[in-house]
């Protein structure tokens, strides 16, 4: 099980906080794809929209173990 | 080439910041700052309130390297940056980005880059609120041209 945060246009059409039931160790690629199966409509599948653990921008190869939390952040808009 | 980069939560006084970089700037020959504002309407009508949602350690993050990047980048003695999080009204200060130097044309274009780098790369989630319902913004096309022409 991973929690993902999400941020921007994502919370709004995913919710702020979901549990992702996924075998783990997965990469973020593969949470990815299951975000996206599982919100089809939401935005999610946008190349723009990067990961974040624990303060840190990942790419999509990064191992994330079981329990671990990622935060999802929709494209910024900027200041 | 001094460096003040802060994300506020409470109203922005653009006029106390400047007075902090005057003091803090002791000797500079030029001080240019700018101050963004939140507009009455956008492309989606009439703006109720406009929402800046953060993260809790990228935002900061991302200030802290645009300040520090046109504090090395240009001439200056003290760039100084303050961004507004949060629900803000229209009329409401949203930004205060501000460079000192010895000469203005540093100064200028410190700023200038300053508001560049922050309109494409401050993470910020950004929403405007309105009686016509919420529009998630975006960079536009003229803020990365504006910001491009720094890589000339």
């Amino acid at each position: 099980m991973v929690t993902v945060t999400f941020y921007g246009r994502l919370a709004e059409s995913i919710g702020r906080k979901t549990e992702v039931d996924i075998a783990t160790p997965c990469t973020v690629a593969e949470l990815r794809a299951e975000l996206e199966r599982a919100f089809p409509a939401s935005g999610v599948a946008d190349r723009r929209v990067r990961a974040c653990v624990e303060g840190e921008i990942v790419d999509d190869s990064h191992q994330v173990p079981a329990g671990a939390a990622v935060e999802v952040l929709a494209p910024v808009s900027g200041g | 080439m001094e460096f003040s980069a802060r994300l506020e939560h409470d109203r922005l006084d653009p006029e106390r910041e400047l007075r902090e970089l005057v003091n803090a700037a002791a000797g500079a020959g030029a001080i240019v700052s700018f101050v963004g504002i939140v507009r009455p309407s956008g492309e989606g009508g009439a703006v109720g309130a406009l929402v800046l949602e953060v993260h809790p350690i990228l935002t900061q993050r991302s200030l802290d390297a645009i300040a520090t990047q046109a504090s090395r980048r240009f001439q200056v003695e003290r760039v100084h940056v303050v961004h507004r999080g949060g629900t803000l009204a229209p009329g409401e200060p949203i930004v205060f980005a501000a460079a000192a130097a010895a000469h203005r044309r540093a100064a200028f274009e410190a700023a200038d880059y300053l508001m560049d780098r922050l309109k494409t790369e401050a993470v910020f989630w950004k929403r405007e609120d309105g009686p016509g319902g919420s529009r998630w913004i975006e960079p536009t096309d003229a803020d990365y041209a504006a910001f491009g022409r720094w890589d000339r």
